[in-house]
This record gives C-alpha cells, structure tokens and sequence, in this order.
C-alpha cells in the first residue's frame, strides 16, 4: 500500500490536538499505577526484607499513593465515584462548581431521553440511564414522575389519548447544572410539543453521578404545577395507597384508571366500549400485583363502574316509535341548553352514529358562535314508523317521520324523516345507528357528503367525520 | 519478563503512544473530552491485565484493541442518548455537491474507514498492524484504506492533495 505524506498531511488538519489536561492526566494516571506497583511489591517483600525497611517502603508508597490519588481524583473525581470510603472523602471535600457546556448538554439529553422513555412506557431504556438500573423504581421521586410523565401523554385531557404518544417531540428549553466532585444537580426545562399545537412545559430536577463509565442518573423530580395536580389528584383517587409487586406495570395501571376515572367515564364513547376499558384495567391491576388498604377502594370502583354499565346496558322499556322522538328531542334540547345532551341510556356513540352526533355539536357550536339562535321551547313530540327496512329477533332498521314541538323560533313545528337501527337490550331498544336520506338540512346535504368524500381519500371514519365537522365549524367561525 | 521491568516498558509505551491513541480513539467517538476518557480508562485496563502479556510485540495492538473496546462501550451509551456532539453537515443541497473540510470529510466517513485511515495515515501503522488490531484480514484492510482514499478525494477535491 503506498503511503502519501501529503495525504496524511491533509488528513492530520482533520484531527484535534488532544486537550491540555489530557498529557497531565496520562502523567498521573501512570504515577497513580506506579504507586499501586510499589505498594504491592512491598507487600509481596514483606516476608524476605527487614521490617523496618518493609514499613518504610509501605509508607513511602502508601504516602505516595495518598498524595497522587488526591491529585488525581481532584482533576478526575470520577475515579472516586465508585470507591467505598475514598468517593465519600473526595465528594466531602470538593467544592461546588458549575460544569462545563458539554457536560451540561450532555445531562440534559440524558435526562430529555429519560422523561421520553417514561413517558413512552420504555422503562428498559430509562434504566439503562440510571445508575441503579431497574432500581430506580425504588426512588419514590423518581417513581412518581415516571407515572406523572406516562400519564401525560396517554391521558385524553392533554395529549388527546389516541396513541398521540408516539407524535409527541421532547425540546430543552432550559437547562442548568452545578457539580460536587462526582455529583451533579441538574435542572431541565422540558417542552412537550403534542398533536396539533398541544404544548407542555416540564421542569425537572435531575440529580447524576459521573463514574469511570459515564454519567447516569441517580434520581429525578418532575416539578410544575402539572405535577402537584397530578399528585393531588392520585390522592384523591386512592392511588397513593397502593404498593405493586411489579411497579411498571403499576404505571400503566394507574395511567388508565386515572384516565378512565376522569374522562372515559363520563364520555360518550358506548357501553360497549366502556366495558372493554373496565376489562383492560382488571387486567393490568391483575399483571401489577398490588397490595395495601387502598386496593379494596379501587376494587370497588371498578365494580361500582361495571355495575352501572350494566343498567346503561338495559335501557328503559320504549317502543321504537318513543325511542325515536326521544331521539330528536334530546338533539333539539341541546340547541335549547346550548349543549349537546346524554344520549348514553339510548345510543350507543360507534361508527354508524358518529355523524349523528357531529350533527348535534355543529348546531351547538353554530348558536354558541352567535350564527344561529338558540331554541325557546322545545318538547317531546310523536313519532311515526313508515317502514321496516330490515328486521331480525333482536335488530331493525327502520324509517320514521318525527315532529319535535318547537314552540317558537324559527323551527317551529319541525318534522323530519330518520332511518334508525335499532337493538333490543333487554325490555327495550337501542339506538346503534342513524341515518337521514332526504331534507334539506346540513347532515343530508353538507356533513354526510363531506366525510364520505374524505372517506373515499383514504381517512379513517373517525378522522373523516371529524374532518367534515371541522371544514364546517371553520364556514361559521 | 521480569514484571517490574515489563511494567516499566508498559509505562514507557503509554507515553510514547499516548497521542496515537488519542487520535485513534477520537476517529470512533468525535468527541475530545470523551477520547481522553476512554484513553485513561484504557490504561487502567490495560495495566490491571498486563499479567496476561506475554509477548512484548504484541503490547501495541493490543493496547489499541483496549482502547477500541472502551470506545465502543461508551459509544454504545451515547447511543441510547439523543447524541449531542459535533452535527456532520448534509453534503448535498437540491442535488449540489458541496465541497467540505478535512474534518467533516473524515466523519463523513463509515466507522470502519475511519478507524484504519487513521491508523494508517495518523497512527503511522502498518496494514498488517492494523489488520491485527481491527482483528480483520490484510486485504480488508487495504480495501477499507482505498475505499476512504477515494471518499476523501471526492469529498475534498484535488486541490487538497493528489494521489
């Protein structure tokens, strides 16, 4: 192979002249061996020399080996970090510093990519950032933050809850550092940029060690009112009191309780769909293994929950007929009451009635934004069955004609054609699918086409409706 | 070898190599900081096996194998972090080449090229040297050596060098 000088010239420009610590760390690194050489060759002549001479070699060393290795641990304190008694000395003695920029970026990425990894629920790369690995469950404030963070981008209320986890960006906005020999205390500004413009800031407050393999971290505290509420709210739910035999699955526990309690609940999401959230919970409070007195609390719960959907399930003896004016009253209520009413005991919210309830929340939207007038009086009118369209034991869709008594306003005396699926539950019926075919209203001629068409793009039915809802609400806004 | 003289030619090695070895680990980290750490820590490795040399010939690779090692354990740690080092600069903008200097070619370079570019031409090692530190055969170490050869011309262009 030929060799080029001023090939190795040019490269050798590449190439950064090592630091000028770095030949005084060398130098005393090999003083620090040399010491440890002598130090053990005297102990290995003890048997064959003098004593005397022995002791004085063993001193000369040891004194030798006490004066470089404080040299050494003043310039490099990591070396120490890991030494029973010497880390303890060297730390005692060490003044408080603040660190250097690359240090300072360096525990600020570790401690962005630790809040990720707790938040994403990726506790095998969180521990492999801690000093203590797994141990670092046992850090109560570091456990408490690890479930705070989980939540945060998992629960409804703040990042949306639909696996808008993954969307989620982490960005240092701030970051400050201060070291005692070994030690760090770091300060982190977090700001997490979700779906749409969602953005949350996190302060956190790291504490770190520095060793001979790198820096880890040894505890972390998420501090921000988020948080407090967070904690507060753990508390109120009873969540405090419980231990887990496996404390990340204890998060994911606990993020979805917390999530259930608190949104799922009271959405109108369906029985159905409802009671397979209860079932998740059962079965991730089973894979946590808990203990303590709190666990009867959320057992209850639980069951109190799965009790009521059960009577949700059943709804109250109706014909078809009543069922559909109900319909149609509850929908004209809202443009009442300025808000889109609980249809949860007779419509089940999936896909075929998703439209339905866009339907109501344009008009509530549309009378809140000043472009339509709210409604004066509005009572439950009569409805007529047409048509069984289909019909089985338990199942029909059917068409009817529904007159709403609208008193005054300008929908007076409103009468209107809905096509309903409907479901035996029980003694009664539920809705579980709506549909209108002719008027002149926004769901025949606007909201319907609209999502269809975003349908046929490829969207979701989910993303479709909203999508249509949305380009409507923006026409008025 | 008697252990206090084979200690002190160990000792006389380390200084005699410790820029080499410096460069060598810094062609795998990019990091000054970093490179010195893993050079210290290599040291202390190397000194606490040093019983199991048996051959002085062999100290040399060997040493440079220790610091490789090192270099990859905290690389591998870097990893699970977002990295914060130097940012290599994209070389191509709406399908223009840019010309760059030495050192964004170099770490524009795959690791392996790198590492025995630089134990060529920096570390002045033989083929077969580096061939036994990167534990590969002498053949894939030339062709590792032209592959780099011909990145760097055509990322530094001619007026750099010729070759």
């Amino acid at each position: 192979m030929k060799y080029d000088m001023q090939f190795a010239h040019t490269l050798r420009a590449g190439f950064p002249a090592p630091s000028q610590g770095y030949y005084k760390r060398i130098d005393e690194t090999i003083a620090l061996l040399q010491s440890q050489d002598e130090a053990l060759t005297c102990a290995k002549s003890k048997h064959t020399a003098p004593f005397i001479k022995a002791v004085r070699i063993a001193a000369a060393a040891c004194a030798a080996a006490v004066l470089l290795s404080a040299c050494t641990f003043a310039v490099k304190p990591a070396l120490a970090a890991e030494l029973p008694l010497v880390g303890d000395a060297v730390y005692a003695l060490a003044p408080t510093v603040s660190v250097n920029a690359e240090k300072l970026n360096r525990a600020a990425e570790m401690v962005k990519s630790t809040a990720a990894a707790f938040a994403m629920g990726d506790y095998p790369t969180a521990a492999s950032l801690f000093y203590h690995g797994n141990k670092w469950v046992e850090d109560d404030d570091t456990y408490m933050s690890a479930k705070y963070l989980h939540y945060v981008l998992h629960s409804a209320e703040t990042f949306a809850g639909d696996g808008a986890a993954e969307t989620v960006s982490f960005i240092v906005t701030g970051a400050n550092a201060q070291r005692k020999a070994f030690r760090y205390e770091a300060v982190v500004t977090l700001e997490l940029n979700g779906k749409g413009e969602v953005v949350q800031n996190e302060l956190i407050r790291a504490e770190l060690i520095e060793t001979v393999h790198g820096l880890y971290i040894t505890s972390l505290r998420t501090e921000s009112d988020g948080y407090a509420e967070y904690a507060a709210m753990c508390n109120s739910h009873g969540l405090d009191g419980l231990q887990y035999e496996n404390p990340t699955a204890g998060i994911a526990f606990e993020t979805e309780y917390l999530s259930y309690m608190t949104v799922h609940k009271n959405a109108a999401i369906g029985t159905k769909e409802k009671a397979q959230l209860l079932d998740d919970l059962r079965a991730r409070l089973a894979e946590a293994k808990p203990s303590g007195r709190a666990l009867q609390g959320i057992m209850l719960s639980l069951d109190t929950e799965s009790a009521a959907l059960e009577e949700q399930h059943t709804p109250a003896a109706m014909s078809a007929e009543e069922l559909a004016a109900e319909v149609m009253h509850r929908y004209y209520m809202g443009q009442k009451l300025k808000e889109v009413q609980d249809f949860s005991d007779i419509m089940e919210h999936n896909e075929a009635t998703d439209l339905f309830f866009y339907d109501a929340r344009l008009a509530v939207d549309k009378i809140l934004n000043g472009a339509l007038s709210a409604l004066d009086t509005v009572e439950k009118g009569t409805a007529d069955l047409l048509e069984i369209i289909q019909s089985g034991d338990d199942r029909m869709t059917a068409r009817f004609h529904v007159n709403t008594e609208i008193t005054s306003g300008p929908m007076r005396g409103v009468g209107e054609e809905i096509i309903l699926t409907l479901e035996k539950r029980g003694a009664g019926w539920i809705v579980t699918g709506y549909d209108r075919v002719n008027g002149d209203g926004v769901y025949v001629n606007r909201l319907k086409p609209l999502a269809e068409h975003y349908k046929e793009t490829g969207l979701s039915w989910q993303n479709a409706n909203e999508k249509a809802y949305l380009d409507l609400l923006a026409e008025v806004n | 070898m008697n252990r206090d003289k084979k200690l002190q030619w160990f000792y006389g090695q380390i200084i005699e190599l410790r820029d080499e070895l410096f460069y060598f680990a810094y062609s795998i980290l990019r990091s000054v900081p970093e490179s010195e750490d893993a050079v210290s820590s290599a040291i202390i490795k190397a000194h606490t096996h040093i019983d199991s040399l048996r051959d002085r010939s062999a100290l040399k690779p060997w040493l440079f194998r220790i610091v490789r090692n090192e270099c990859y354990g905290m690389a591998k740690l870097r990893r699970r972090t977002v990295p914060i080092d130097e940012e290599i600069p994209y070389l191509h903008e709406h399908g223009t080449e840019h010309r760059v200097d030495v050192k964004t070619a170099i770490a524009r370079l795959p690791q392996e090229q790198r590492e025995a570019i630089t134990l060529y031409y920096i570390c002045d090692h033989s083929v077969n040297e580096i061939a036994e530190i990167l534990e590969v055969p002498s053949g894939t170490v030339k062709s590792r050596l032209s592959r780099a050869r011909a990145e760097l011309k055509r990322l530094l262009g001619d007026e750099y060098y010729e070759i």
